[in-house]
């Protein structure tokens, strides 16, 4: 453990005797630590716990589904302006189904919970979902080498419209000060 | 021992006495000395904040003065070659002022690097033992190591041969001729260590090119000769030592030589620098025509080519070179324009534009040239006390037990307002 | 897409004799910090001894903290209980200075780790959050402004560097017809600044991190001209730090004050990510671009990336060999 390196001092002196300028060119490289055992478990974000107004059946248990495109009204009349994810034939049961509105369906008809929301997305986006199980695609939180938490699809994008949205960046860096001919200060 | 205290004793005095001219040229040169004191005393306080330099340009005039310098010390080989492999008497005869020179060029060197470093008083971070140089692997440790040693053969050779004169021995050739031959190929390496230090980096695509060590160690050889006939000239006049006009015309055909050569490297780094058109050559272009809008610099490498083409014009053409001032406008001219295209046109250019394409220029400012001016003065201090406790000695007029016949000191004037390459 | 902030819920605590009002005058908990991740077993032992040390450390009462400071050694010859002691100057320092009490750790390198980036510019929207969480994490100066990580703006179609710019001041990114590039320091295999180093104050862990030991550094900035990467800051004056904008958690290698005259650069977070966290700047971009891990771990995101992406590093042709990827996916 100790980081004594007395010897050091006495190669350095035998080196600068033998090469006559040298001395020691390298230091014996800091021993590292050894790994802790970490068991890694890598969760995925909840998004139940997110959704202000699930289970939605709470209103819609009152309200008859339309299968055919319409202007939405009520609570969801932001979206007939909000809209934009695929071509003119999508509608809300390509992606919530129909005959559970708690539940979504995929694009082969399964029923997934909100909770899962990534196997939805990639029954279309299938070239995504490797590059998400992977961890090369999405953002992960927690410890590099310990437990973290993958967020899923929805997380980042939103369903309904799903391209990133533009952000306001942090400000700009600040310019290189002037030259002078005196100099700063 | 005694005698050797006061060997000493009697060089300072023999320093320390002189005509009104000597003292006002002292005393000028002190002035310059306690001003560049000050100002990196500034430096020492506050940080290099005061300067112009920044993270995009990271070394600024000191260095580049390092670089030119070390020419300047390397340039002694020119005498000493002549005077010890060809033995030529009249050259014999002024070689210790030429290794003088080097340690006083070696010395400002140093300067000109401790000057810049954040850290000054961490110098001892460098010392083998005690600290730790890391070479074999960084070029500047190299450097460290190769200055030391030429500054300690430079040190030795002459204070050998004036004390051996002093007390009247002849001096055992074993005793300096093998550091002579040495130091003629150590001056050869501390100009090729400081070019490598340059071209050794991948990340300055300027400054990699393999032609970078020859052009130094040519431009030295061009710089040092051209300075060394202002120098002599000057010692002649007022130093009183006889500096036969054989010497000159060995300067002059050096010059005749060199200055070509340096031209043509530069013209061949030009070729290549322009004809690929490669994103690489970004710091030429800023050098030459300026980059996106900025082009502070090439002002000065224009004069600086101007300058040396017009110098290699006078040193070849015979008619113009065997007019007097010509050759002195020569001289004059080489020295300024290899001064510029060590600087201006070689250490700023290869930071601009940075690794990140950024174009960020570079002057010194008021502070950072008198600093060097410092420098320099302290350098025309020392090596005007050097030369001329060292003309006493090989005149005679200064012996541990002077012969009857020789006169008293007849205060020499001082040697040497020499003309210092401090234009800023 | 909400901004996740950089919390250090890991601190440096785990020790039981830290209590966090003791850090300044206590060479103990200093020695328990240091082998933070060693046993409970050692952990006692090592305190004991550790009350040797402070009571040796009090006798000579002749030394001076500036004496100590100039004579420092070298971070690597520096003994457990060296550390100790310069560790303690340095916290008294800082406190004298600002007012904060500091805890400055050293974690080791975790044994057969090698730590990589892999940035996704598909991803990258230039919104600089990295920048910014960077300069908090690791107490850069606001006064002058000093950024470990450099975000360019350059044209979709070219890499020509010079074309772009870092002074992009936009309401909103990512610009149309623009993809951004953000540069840090590359950690790289085949460092030129390690190689430059004439008193080997900057030197790679075998965790792949490039540090440098602020003490040991003269300033001679021959590592900036090294650098391809334009990775390395020099303070050029005191650096001046919002006392309230201190970060307390500090390691001697890292985010420690430094001090005029000395050079600086990116550590990759090592007083995070050898205690498992991710760097400032992962944690806090919002994008998904940044990926950090440890190529050895062939389960680690960063090297599926290597793997399975078409991945590319900036300037090849100088043969850095970086730590750093990017890629498009």
């Amino acid at each position: 453990m100790s980081h004594l390196r007395s010897l050091d001092w006495r190669r350095g002196a035998i080196a600068l005797a033998a090469a006559g300028l040298a001395t020691s060119c390298t230091w014996e490289p800091r021993r590292g630590e050894p790994a802790e055992e970490k068991e890694l478990v890598v969760t995925i974000e909840p998004r139940i716990p997110l959704l202000a107004t699930y289970p939605c059946s709470s209103c819609h248990a009152t309200r008859t589904p339309q299968p055919e495109r319409h202007p939405l009204k009520e609570f969801h009349a932001v979206r007939t302006f909000d809209f934009s994810h695929g071509d003119d034939t999508f509608w809300c049961y390509q992606c919530h189904s129909i005959r559970n509105l708690d539940q979504l369906v995929t694009a082969t008809g399964a029923l997934v919970s909100f909770d899962e929301a990534q196997k939805l997305c990639t029954s279309c986006h299938g070239d995504k979902l490797d590059d998400w199980k992977r961890g090369m695609h999405g953002l992960i939180v927690g410890e590099w080498n310990g437990p973290r938490t993958k967020l899923s699809c929805p997380a980042c994008h939103n369903p309904h419209h799903p391209r990133y949205p533009t952000i306001e960046p942090e400000k700009m860096p600040e310019t290189i000060k002037p030259m002078t001919p005196f100099g700063a200060k | 021992m005694v005698s050797y205290l006061q060997y000493w004793l009697r060089m300072v005095r023999c320093a320390l006495s002189g005509g009104r001219a000597y003292y006002t040229w002292m005393a000028t040169l002190l002035v310059f000395i306690a001003l560049g004191g000050w100002f990196w005393a500034h430096d020492l306080t506050h940080g290099l904040g005061g300067t112009n330099m920044s993270d995009h340009v990271s070394w600024g005039i000191g260095i580049a003065n390092f670089v030119y310098f070390v020419g300047v010390a390397a340039g002694a080989a020119v005498l000493v070659v002549p005077a010890y492999a060809f033995h030529r008497e009249d050259i014999k005869e002024i070689v210790l002022l030429g290794e003088l020179l080097a340690v006083v060029a070696v010395t400002m060197c140093l300067l000109f690097i401790t000057t810049d470093l954040g850290r000054p008083e961490r110098m001892w971070h460098l010392f083998p033992i005690i600290g730790f140089l890391n070479v074999p692997s960084s070029l500047l440790g190299w450097d460290v190591l190769v200055f030391m040693g030429y500054l300690a053969m430079n040190l030795h050779i002459p204070g050998y041969l004036l004390w051996s004169r002093y007390k009247g021995k002849k001096p055992t050739p074993l005793a300096y001729l093998p550091f002579v031959f040495l130091s003629m190929f150590w001056a050869v390496s501390i100009h090729t260590v400081t070019a490598f230090l340059l071209s050794g980096l991948g990340s300055r695509p300027f400054w990699n090119t393999p032609i970078l060590a020859p052009r130094f160690l040519i431009s030295a050889g061009a710089s040092a000769p051209a300075l060394l006939i202002f120098l002599f000239t000057a010692i002649k006049k007022y130093g009183g030592l006889p500096v036969k006009d054989s010497v000159f015309d060995y300067f002059s055909k050096v010059l005749r030589v060199t200055m070509p050569i340096n031209l043509f490297l530069l013209g061949c780094e030009v070729f290549q620098e322009f004809y690929t058109g490669a994103l690489h050559s970004a710091s030429a272009h800023y050098l030459y025509f300026g980059l996106h809008g900025k082009g502070m610099l090439s002002v000065f490498i224009w004069t600086a080519i101007l300058f040396n083409i017009t110098a290699t014009a006078i040193f070849l053409v015979p008619k113009l070179r065997t007019q007097r001032w010509l050759m002195f406008v020569g001289c004059g001219l080489a020295v300024v324009g290899i001064w510029i295209e060590k600087g201006m046109g070689l250490i700023f250019p290869g930071f601009i534009p940075s690794p990140l394409g950024e174009v960020v220029e570079y002057a010194p400012n008021v502070g950072e040239i008198i600093v060097c001016l410092g420098v320099v003065a302290l350098g025309a201090f020392v090596y005007t006390a050097m030369a001329k406790i060292t003309i006493a000695i090989q005149r005679g007029t200064l012996r541990q037990h002077p012969e009857p016949e020789a006169q008293a000191p007849e205060a020499p004037a001082p040697a040497a307002p020499a003309t210092e390459p401090t234009e800023a | 897409m909400s901004q996740r902030p950089v919390t250090c819920q890991k601190t440096d605590c785990t020790a039981p004799s830290c209590a966090p009002d003791c850090a300044p005058s206590a060479p103990a908990s200093g020695l328990v910090q240091l082998r933070r991740d060693g046993g409970t077993s050692r952990r006692s032992l090592l305190q004991a001894a550790a009350g040797t040390v402070a009571a040796a450390v009090a006798a000579p009462a002749c030394n001076t903290p500036e004496f100590e400071a100039y004579f420092q050694k070298h971070y690597k010859k520096l003994t457990d209980e060296d550390k100790v002691k310069v560790f303690a100057r340095l916290e008294e320092r800082t406190r004298q200075k600002t007012g904060v009490r500091v805890r400055i750790g050293d974690p080791p390198p975790i044994e057969g780790v090698h730590f990589a980036y892999a940035l996704n510019l598909s991803h990258c929207n230039g919104n600089r959050r990295c920048a910014e969480a960077c300069a908090r994490e690791n107490n850069l100066p606001d006064e002058p402004e000093m950024r470990y990580i450099r975000v360019l703006e350059l044209d979709n179609g070219s890499q020509h560097l010079e074309r772009g710019t870092v002074y992009y001041d936009r309401d909103k990114v990512p610009a149309p017809g623009k993809f951004y590039l953000p540069v840090q320091c590359h950690q790289c295999d085949n460092a030129p600044c390690v190689k430059a180093c004439p008193t080997g104050a900057t030197w790679k862990e075998n965790d792949g991190i490039v540090v440098v030991d602020y003490d040991w550094c003269i300033g001679c900035r021959y590592c900036q001209a090294a650098c391809p990467y334009h990775a390395r800051r020099f303070n050029w004056v005191e650096p001046k730090i919002e006392p309230s904008r201190i970060n307390p958690h500090q390691a001697y290698l890292s985010n420690r004050i430094r001090q005029v005259g000395v050079v600086e650069k990116c550590t990759f977070c090592l007083q995070r990510t050898r205690r498992g966290m991710y760097p400032a700047c992962y944690e806090v971009c919002p994008t998904g671009a940044r990926k950090f891990g440890d190529l050895s771990d062939p389960e680690s995101e960063v090297r599926q990336i290597v793997e399975n992406k078409r991945v590319w590093i900036l300037k090849e042709d100088i043969g850095t060999e970086p730590r750093f990827f990017y890629f498009y996916g």
